[in-house]
């Protein structure tokens, strides 16, 4: 396998998210392999040991979680990688995360669900899990590739939202996009910014666990250092102990959404192709993204204006980014391996437009002349 | 047909689990991408089993970033397995180069596309493993075809398979290949 060499490469989506997760400084993986994710199990068992971290192999994905969020707070950056069944196991250590302000990367690729489902299929029906499958009020950040490129790009961005902003950060990756090859250049370790939590002195004699700074942030402190530090899933104060207070929690429960929610436009990352003068405009994430790419593209060649809005961030929902692209077109087609997820989050932004979904179920993939079928009847209407 | 000038070259490899049809998609991959400049995209399905179901793995070969990732038009069909030709059929078109293992495929129609039948199997246990049979292949493929250079071929399986055993057998598939037309 490869590890942290300079160049163009022809790697799979997995091992691309495995070869970032090492050069984004991460050194710690637990995980329980499951098809479509298990690449990135593999790659972090062959290659973290040479790098000078640890893979453990847990007993399931409760505690494999529970291991990343327990490496994370002793101060190394932390990943796991699963799938859908394996996500629904790890929600309620999503939650501890998000509360004890744990920085992580949990990559999950969808497969067709509920359930096992099938295994080797590729599905987009997690959209909402990300975003909900932890109980209580919260914040997510969820980013998805729609190129092994962006396999390798967005998972450094991963590790830098998490870092930055102490919380976990889904890569939303898919079956197609996580098993496909493709030409990658992964850029020198110079050219890519790395970003890393915050610590506090240790001469800082009063610090406290949960003080946030300007951005809402606690400074961290590892387990293990000469300062205390304390982690609650309880409802706390910002020394760390438990603290049942209802202000004190509508304190805590808002800063932890406020810290994320007042920068989510400069986390709302997105791709847009043809959309100045657009009139159909195709709205996608992942893998759906390539056939929209291609429908749109044989739609120019017939003079029929068409655009793609390509969503890498899919949590904080970029609204701002996806009113600005609707407003001039006629017509929205969301395709998406699901019954609607993500055109029922657009269409919460744009209630006055007509937004079409292209759903396709069954792990086969959305073809270019779905799209261009929906298209054609609509223009001649 | 001149292939190296084509816009975009596209193969489906259709077998079963077990018969290097990604190893052989990988090969292509590594070949243009590292050794030519041009831009790869894979994409395989299996089923849930390991191995002996049946397997398609569909490589697109452009000079520019690739929309759609499953071939729509191929320029070669390449089939290893009884089981993946009724699956694959449909999507040969007149000008498809088909290239068949004739000791593993029985039930062929000759009438479709440009149809070469090679006794791949019986070559692999020649030189000596039929787990180079994917290679022989695709060294048939680069020369007919020439949509990338034999020697960017050649360095991908050295890079691939660097020394022992499987990579002399990878070797002698490579020449074995480049022969047959």
């Amino acid at each position: 396998m490869i590890c942290n060499k300079k160049g163009r490469h022809f790697m799979q989506g997995n091992i691309a998210v495995g070869e970032a997760a090492i050069i984004s400084g991460a050194r710690f993986f637990a995980g329980y392999p499951i098809t479509p994710s298990s690449e990135i199990a593999e790659h972090a068992s062959l290659n973290l040991p040479i790098a000078g971290g640890t893979f453990i192999q847990m007993e399931d994905e409760i505690g494999s979680l529970a291991a990343v969020i327990g490496a994370s707070m002793a101060g190394v950056k932390a990943y796991t990688a699963t799938s859908g069944p394996g996500l629904s196991l790890m929600n309620e250590n999503i939650g501890l995360a998000c509360m004890v302000e744990a920085p992580c990367v949990i990559v999950s690729v969808q497969r067709a669900g509920p359930s096992t489902g099938l295994a080797t299929k590729p599905a987009q029906g997690d959209f909402y899990q990300f975003r909900y499958g932890t109980h209580g009020d919260h914040m997510i950040i969820a980013l998805s590739p729609a190129s092994v490129q962006e396999c390798f790009d967005l998972t450094i961005k991963a590790f830098n939202f998490s870092e930055r902003f102490r919380c976990p950060v889904f890569l939303a990756l898919d079956a197609i996009i996580a098993k496909m090859y493709e030409t990658v250049d992964i850029p020198g370790s110079d050219e890519i910014e790395i970003l890393n939590r915050k610590i506090a002195s240790t001469s800082d004699k009063d610090y406290l666990p949960y003080k946030p700074d300007e951005n809402g942030v606690p400074l961290f402190v590892p387990f293990g250092s000469s300062l205390i530090t304390r982690a609650n899933s309880s409802g706390h104060g910002i020394d760390g102990y438990p603290c049942a207070d209802d202000k004190n929690h509508d304190r805590l429960v808002r800063r932890l959404i406020d810290k994320i929610d007042r920068y989510k436009e400069e986390i709302a990352l997105f791709k847009e192709f043809n959309i100045s003068d657009v009139e159909i405009l195709i709205i996608s994430y992942g893998c759906s993204t390539r056939p929209a790419l291609a429908a749109m593209k044989k739609a120019r060649k017939k003079g029929i204006k068409a655009g793609v809005l390509q969503l890498q961030t899919l949590w904080p929902f970029p609204e701002a980014i996806v009113k600005s692209a609707v407003s001039q077109a006629k017509l929205i087609l969301v395709p998406e391996l699901s019954l609607g997820q993500l055109k029922s989050e657009i269409t919460k932004y744009c209630p006055k437009k007509t937004v079409i979904g292209i759903n396709k179920l069954g792990g086969t993939t959305i073809q270019p002349d779905d799209i261009l079928a929906f298209l054609s009847k609509e223009i001649e209407l | 047909m001149i292939y190296q000038e084509k816009d975009r070259f596209e193969i489906i490899i259709g077998g079963v689990g077990g018969q290097g049809n990604v190893s052989c998609g990988i090969l292509i991959g590594e070949a243009a991408s590292c050794y030519e400049d041009k831009f790869v995209t894979m994409t395989y399905s299996y089923g849930t089993e390991a191995r002996g179901t049946f397997a398609r793995t569909d490589v697109l070969v452009g000079n520019q970033f690739i929309d759609f990732y499953e071939c729509q038009r191929p320029d070669v069909i390449l089939i290893l397995h009884d089981k993946a030709y009724p699956k694959i059929k449909g999507k040969i078109f007149k000008d498809t180069i088909v290239v068949i293992n004739q000791n593993e495929v029985k039930d062929v129609d000759m009438d479709l596309g440009k149809h070469f039948s090679l006794p791949l199997s019986d070559i692999a246990m020649k030189i000596g493993s039929l787990q180079v049979t994917n290679t022989i292949a695709l060294a048939f493929i680069v020369n007919v075809t020439k949509f990338i250079d034999k020697t960017s071929l050649v360095k991908a399986v050295q890079s691939e398979y660097a020394n022992g055993k499987i990579a002399r057998l990878n070797e002698k598939a490579l020449e074995y290949g480049f022969n047959l037309h």
